[in-house]
């Protein structure tokens, strides 16, 4: 699947992209801005094209693997102008359309709920929240802190590291034959049911597995989540309460009124 | 390439988008005249005959008004905001079927979901996501505007839409536990084949849902994003020509998709007992196909016309008291029911439906006695808001 080996040309690759980024960034002064971003796109959009390139067949099917490449493509090219954008509201933008491709993705690779939770959650309500925020906090046009980012070089230094590993750590995973996570849904790119053979070859290895074929792909997620993973799902819902109950008595810090409500 | 997986979908979707913005172009004609209907009025009745090319006037003033756009708005945005209301809209309808399967004639090689996408497992979520999208042209047309009154309006509405997802999220899990799933094909199978429509056992949950419905396609009486009298036109003021047109299709189009949800999930879609039961997939004739398509497609018309009488029988709610509706009435009912039925699903048979409906309907005379005995008529629930004022 992946060919990004952890070498010095691949580091070169991906520090492009990085140097591309840092000059995508904000900066604050209008004068040089122009040449520093067209250098830079430049730059992100040839580190990008190579590490693609490097990426052999992703998924079985053509169609599908060109619909992967168009929500990889536009998912990193809006994660790149979210944060370069000196618009906070334009920002929030780009970040619904990040969530929004990589919906897509779990989408493409079978993985129904999670999208369609992404865009709930996340594009439905919390970006939402964001702009509400945004849009209330600053009337008067951009602050200052919107049109400086912070510590650019640091940032970039860090996500050029972590891109490289992150690729390269892909790579020895994807050589490896140990996926026994992966294997459960590795038929199911477009199709609701994973294929029975591979179903019949995780029950193989698992005797007591919970996954059914005969059952939808929700069906199969709410036996993995509420019989194999119980106590995880209880402590988050918990977790959640306790937040919730926090959030009342931050927002009510009189306790008359709260008896009073 | 040319086979049938790729043509039947291309079909599928011309027809169904087709067939949308027709039926939102006579809808609008449906609702004038309803409107004048209800108010002892005439109506549109001029142009053609009973004014049925009215919406063809209509649509041709859209296009060839003039387009203006307010000085200070930012226009990126601010010609994006209705393509995303538009599209979020239209797209909702990817997973909602139309009818039953469509018999294999004509050389065709199986029986034809009435789906554009028929093999979604999530298919109600699906349309509950991308739904849920169509806030964004609300909030960002009324921020591009550069004007106060669509920004108040945009806030207004955003926070009503947002709102009122949880309400009718939490409604269908009820129907979604009796069916088992939450592809709307099996939704309907699951009724065809008990023979009980789910409204029958999930009272409070459609209650919920209809209220939630009406709040989320912002119509009266929870067209507050509007509110002619205190906000010119809400969001939209500042849009005109077909930029004002795509908001009115995509309000339009909203409220149709929950029709067909409502009549999909609680009125057993294409079911009608002796008329349209039961049948295997293969087994459809093309009249027991289009029979059902029809079935379909009639309860979604006459709940629409449901939607236009509500709006002229009921008034308007105050801001304070359509948030706190939401928050401190539906969330609680949509709970209420959310236990009910879990409990009667596990405890009962999964075939007892009568007992079913015994006990849901007992929950609902106890939350209406519940509600009559401690909501004071005089607007209790806004109380406490007002005392902050």
């Amino acid at each position: 699947m992946g060919e990004f080996e952890l070498t010095l040309s691949s580091l070169i690759v991906v520090v492009l992209g990085g140097l591309g980024v840092y000059l995508l960034l904000p900066r604050g002064t209008n004068s040089s801005d122009r040449a520093a971003r067209i250098v830079g796109s430049l730059l992100a959009t040839i580190s990008l094209v190579l590490i693609a390139s490097n990426f052999g067949d992703v998924l079985p099917n053509k169609t599908n693997e060109l619909t992967f490449y168009l929500l990889a493509a536009v998912s990193i090219i809006s994660a790149v102008l979210m944060i370069a954008s000196h618009n906070p509201v334009i920002s929030a933008l780009w970040f619904a359309l990040v969530l929004l491709s990589n919906s897509g993705l779990y989408l493409l690779q079978g993985a129904e709920f999670l999208s369609a939770a992404t865009i709930i959650i996340y594009a439905g309500a919390i970006i939402v929240t964001f702009l509400f925020v945004i849009m209330l906090a600053q009337p008067n046009g951009a602050a200052p802190y919107d049109l400086h980012s912070r510590e650019p070089l640091l940032s970039c230094t860090a996500g050029v590291i972590l891109a490289w590993t992150l690729l390269g750590t892909l790579h020895y995973a994807c050589t490896e034959e140990s996926k026994p996570l992966s294997q459960r849904h590795a038929g199911a790119s477009m199709a609701a049911l994973p294929s029975p053979a591979l179903v019949a070859k995780s029950l193989e290895a698992q005797p007591e597995s919970i996954i059914r074929a005969d059952k939808g792909h929700v069906d199969n997620l709410g036996r993995t989540l509420f019989l194999e993973h119980y106590v995880a799902v209880e402590v988050v819902g918990m977790l959640l309460l306790v937040a919730v109950v926090g959030a009342v008595l931050i927002v009510n810090r009189d306790p008359a009124k709260l008896t009073a409500a | 390439m040319f086979s049938q997986d790729w043509i039947e979908p291309l079909i599928k979707m011309a027809v169904v988008i087709g067939a949308i913005q027709g039926a939102v172009a006579y809808l609008v004609l449906a609702e004038r005249r309803a409107a004048a209907f209800f108010q002892d009025r005439v109506g549109p009745n001029r142009v053609g005959p009973f004014g049925l090319l009215q919406p063809i006037a209509d649509g041709l003033k859209f296009i060839l008004k003039e387009e203006l756009i307010p000085s200070g708005a930012h226009k990126p945005i601010f010609l994006l905001a209705p393509v995303m209301i538009l599209a979020s809209a239209t797209l909702a309808f990817a997973t909602v079927p139309v009818g039953y399967y469509f018999p294999a004639i004509l050389g065709l090689k199986a029986p034809i979901a009435m789906t554009i996408a028929p093999g979604m497992d999530i298919g109600l979520l699906f349309v509950l996501a991308v739904s849920s999208l169509g806030v964004y042209g609300v909030i960002l047309g009324g921020w591009a505007s550069n004007s106060k009154y669509s920004f108040l309006g945009g806030l207004r509405s955003s926070a009503q839409l947002v709102s009122y997802e949880l309400p009718l999220g939490l409604s269908l899990i009820g129907a979604i536990l009796l069916s088992g799933s939450l592809r709307m094909e099996t939704i309907m199978d699951a009724q065809a084949t008990s023979g009980w429509w789910w409204v029958m056992l999930q009272p409070l949950g459609f209650a919920v849902f209809l209220i939630s419905g009406f709040a989320e396609a912002a119509r009266l009486p929870f067209d507050l994003p509007e509110c002619e009298q205190e906000l010119v036109a809400g969001y939209h003021t500042e849009y005109t020509a077909m930029k004002f047109g795509m908001f009115a299709m995509a309000e339009y189009m909203h409220m149709i998709t929950v029709a067909f949800l409502a009549v999909i999930i609680y009125f057993g879609g294409w079911h009608l007992w002796y008329v349209a039961p039961y049948v295997e997939a293969d087994q459809v004739t093309l009249i027991g196909a289009l029979l059902r398509i029809g079935i379909l497609q009639g309860k979604v018309l006459v709940l629409v016309f449901f939607f236009m009488w509500v709006r002229w029988s009921f008034p308007r709610f105050r801001y304070d008291q359509l948030m706190s509706i939401g928050w401190k009435i539906m969330i609680p009912l949509g709970l209420v029911n959310l236990l009910a039925s879990a409990i009667s699903q596990e405890f009962l048979a999964q075939d007892a439906y009568l007992a079913k409906a015994v006990v849901s309907w007992a929950v609902l005379a106890a939350c209406f006695v519940y509600g009559m005995l401690n909501v004071n008529p005089q607007g209790a629930p806004s109380q406490h808001a007002l005392a902050k004022v």
